[in-house]
């Protein structure tokens, strides 16, 4: 019994270390498909549309994976070896994957649904030739309030400075957006690299810090929703979302209004590329094109509610969403907004600390001295307790 | 002879995952916590980084604030676990089971998605948020508070601490109380000299798990209190947050983890100093 006890481990010792050795190297397993690797943010494409495209090329396999944010995705396709080939992340990080030569140029005479994508998206600061990315979806960053909990009119991001509304004021746990809201506040550019301004605009939003109930994202929605706060700092595409649960609610009409203040705000936009990981390029480019057609932008911005650059899914969306302010602001409005730019290492740095600075700071609480000394005189007990304890020992063994 | 290779070659499973995940990650975190990788590829010693994870005030107040929060959390989760652990102990056997598969139960779930169940009964829309403000306990939610923090916390890892005491507490020879008893000790002296002394290894293992993963979790507070960061959100926002952290490397984050890491390792010592203390006692008796 022993024996066999003996063997049997020994064996399965053995195929566990070699499962374990060759796992570590490649296998090579062939398939008659094409694989094709996309990256998107997460929840940001129709539930349908991945299904749709593998019915109608069916010679590719779809490998979708998603990220939470750009610098996630941006730490993945660096440090994994996974062929992306297709990405879609946002006009700041485009502008950084241009810089380090991580993206492949893309023909645009050859995507035939190209013609599709509205001008106004088309030469941005990011990408001014139009050589590396299709525009996805678009944005704007404003103040969603409760029109029954604030009687003034809201036109300025001051009005987050507001004492009155202490307590009732929601930010975005998102470091480009509020240090965005704090700048543009100031006055500054929203991409400042002048450090004395990007410190003004730590303080400025640690001045405001005691005023707000919560920093988050998506934990926002549901609150603003259910109309227990006054202010969230909000994207038009989750202002919209918003809203329409928020009329779902109230049986009708929506309390929540969403406003681009006058000092101006952030316009973004979100865009598809490939990077040079891809091995399926010709995959990619159909997949890109695929994406572009009628049909499918229409899908697309059917499901995530936010703003379409393609001209023909706008159209068929309707009135309602062509004269929304919301959906589609004015060109005076548009022009006052600015996209994120890229910024270097050491500017990134300054607003990292910055950054860092707000989220870290408490109320000065005291609780922590309380702590500290408590700790203190627990080591110290154990020592001394310790000490006797060993000397008690010491006099047991001699006696 | 055989024996021995026979041995070794069973535990080589062992040493493999403990070499490719537990070692080399942690010299990992060493090595980026005093020294700067370059865009060239150069590598330069530096204890700068070390320097400012321990002299940055921010950085310090974080790790006291998580500190504290665990120290807090696992205070009442052994003010609620122990005596649970007692009576679930004491209980007869059916019952026993039935009971302690109940305090399982959550954790067959996953821990994030436990946490957004609580977020949602304790939020400003949450049925005991309701409650309590009927009650007139509290005015706003419980959540955006310091107790909501606590609260999932021990929510979280009350199991951790029961289960070790619960099982120490089993392993008590009933005999020994029984002889306690005939000697004439009260109930008080029986606790003091048997049960304690006996369950204290199973206390101890409890505190290490809960008090380990409440100092560094990042979830808990940022789903139920994001307001002001913990050590946690601090390190999470480094490696996730920072676009400058190429390839999931961050010398801060990892002369912090560093810190911290030394700072759990003392207060695991001390901990342990109390078990062999009871071991020690329980022997000279």
């Amino acid at each position: 019994m022993r024996k066999k006890s003996s063997f049997l481990t020994r064996i399965s010792t053995l195929v566990v270390t070699a499962v374990i050795l060759l796992s570590c190297f490649p296998v090579s397993v062939s398939a008659a498909k094409t694989e094709l690797y996309i990256f998107n943010c997460g929840d940001y494409i129709a539930e349908t549309t991945v299904e749709k495209f593998e019915k109608a090329y069916p010679e590719y396999e779809v490998i979708y994976e998603v990220f939470d944010t750009n610098e996630a995705m941006y730490q993945k396709l660096v440090s994994s070896n996974i062929p992306y080939d297709v990405l879609i992340p946002s006009d700041y990080m485009i502008e950084r994957l241009i810089k380090e030569d991580r993206l492949k140029e893309i023909d645009m005479s050859k995507l035939e649904n190209y013609k599709y994508i509205g001008e106004a998206y088309k030469n941005t600061r990011y990408d001014p030739e139009n050589k590396y990315s299709v525009p996805y979806m678009w944005g704007t960053l404003g103040i969603l309030y409760n029109k029954e909990r604030v009687k003034e009119t809201v036109d300025s991001w001051s009005i987050l400075w507001d004492e009155k509304y202490s307590g009732q004021i929601l930010m975005l746990d998102s470091m480009r957006d509020s240090m965005a809201v704090a700048l543009k506040k100031l006055g500054y550019d929203l991409n400042t690299t002048n450090k004395a301004e990007i410190d003004a605009a730590a303080k400025a939003l640690l001045d405001q810090k005691p005023l707000v109930a919560e920093y988050g994202v998506d934990v926002l929605k549901e609150k603003m929703i259910q109309g227990s706060y006054s202010f969230t700092v909000a994207y038009s595409g989750d202002a919209l979302y918003m809203q329409n649960q928020n009329a779902e609610l109230n049986g009708g009409e929506s309390v929540l209004e969403y406003v681009i203040p006058k000092e101006g705000s952030n316009f973004w936009i979100d865009a598809m590329c490939i990077p040079k990981t891809s091995k399926n390029t010709e995959g990619a480019m159909k997949f890109i094109d695929f994406m572009c057609s009628t049909e499918i932008a229409y899908d697309n911005v059917e499901y995530i509610e936010y703003s379409t650059p393609h001209t023909e899914a706008l159209k068929e969306l309707g009135d309602e969403y062509i004269n929304n302010n919301i959906y589609n602001p004015s060109a005076e409005i548009l022009a006052n907004c600015s996209p994120f730019a890229y910024l270097e290492p050491d500017v990134q740095e300054n607003y990292n600390k910055a950054w860092e600075s707000v989220r870290l700071a408490s109320d000065g609480s005291y609780t922590k001295w309380i702590i500290l000394g408590v700790a203190v005189v627990v080591v110290a007990a154990v020592v001394v307790i310790f000490v006797i304890r060993k000397k008690k020992m010491n006099k047991l063994k001699y006696e | 002879m055989s024996k021995r290779i026979n041995n070794a070659l069973k535990c080589i499973p062992v040493y493999l995952w403990l070499i490719v995940f537990t070692v080399v990650p942690l010299l990992m975190v060493f090595f980026y916590a005093i020294f700067e990788v370059k865009d060239d590829g150069g590598i330069r010693f530096t204890l700068d980084f070390l320097k400012d994870a321990v002299t940055n005030g921010q950085y310090l107040d974080a790790m006291l604030r998580s500190l504290e929060y665990a120290l807090i959390s696992t205070l009442v989760c052994l003010v609620l676990g122990y005596p649970l652990a007692y009576i679930l102990a004491h209980m007869e056997e059916r019952k026993r089971n039935f009971i302690s598969v109940l305090f399982l139960l959550p954790m067959w779930m996953n821990f994030l998605i436990r946490t957004y169940a609580l977020s949602s009964l304790i939020n400003e829309q949450g049925v005991i948020t309701k409650f309590l403000q009927w009650l007139g306990v509290i005015e706003g939610s419980i959540t955006g508070t310091e107790a909501a923090i606590v609260i999932g916390m021990v929510y979280n890892f009350l199991p951790f601490m029961i289960l070790p005491v619960y099982t120490s507490m089993l392993k008590i020879d009933n005999r020994l109380i029984e002889a306690a008893r005939d000697l004439g000790s009260n109930s008080f002296i029986v606790f003091k000299k048997i049960i304690l002394p006996l369950s204290l290894p199973g206390v101890i293992s409890g505190i290490t798990m809960v008090f380990v993963p409440c100092i560094t979790t990042f979830v808990i507070p940022q789903l139920l209190n994001n307001k002001v960061w913990t050590i946690g959100s601090l390190i999470e926002f480094q490696i996730n947050g920072n676009a400058n952290s190429a390839g999931g490397v961050n010398n801060t984050a990892a002369a912090i983890s560093f810190i911290l890491m030394i700072i759990v390792f003392i207060c695991m010592s001390i901990f342990s100093k109390f078990d062999s203390d009871g071991a020690e006692n329980g022997g000279l008796m």
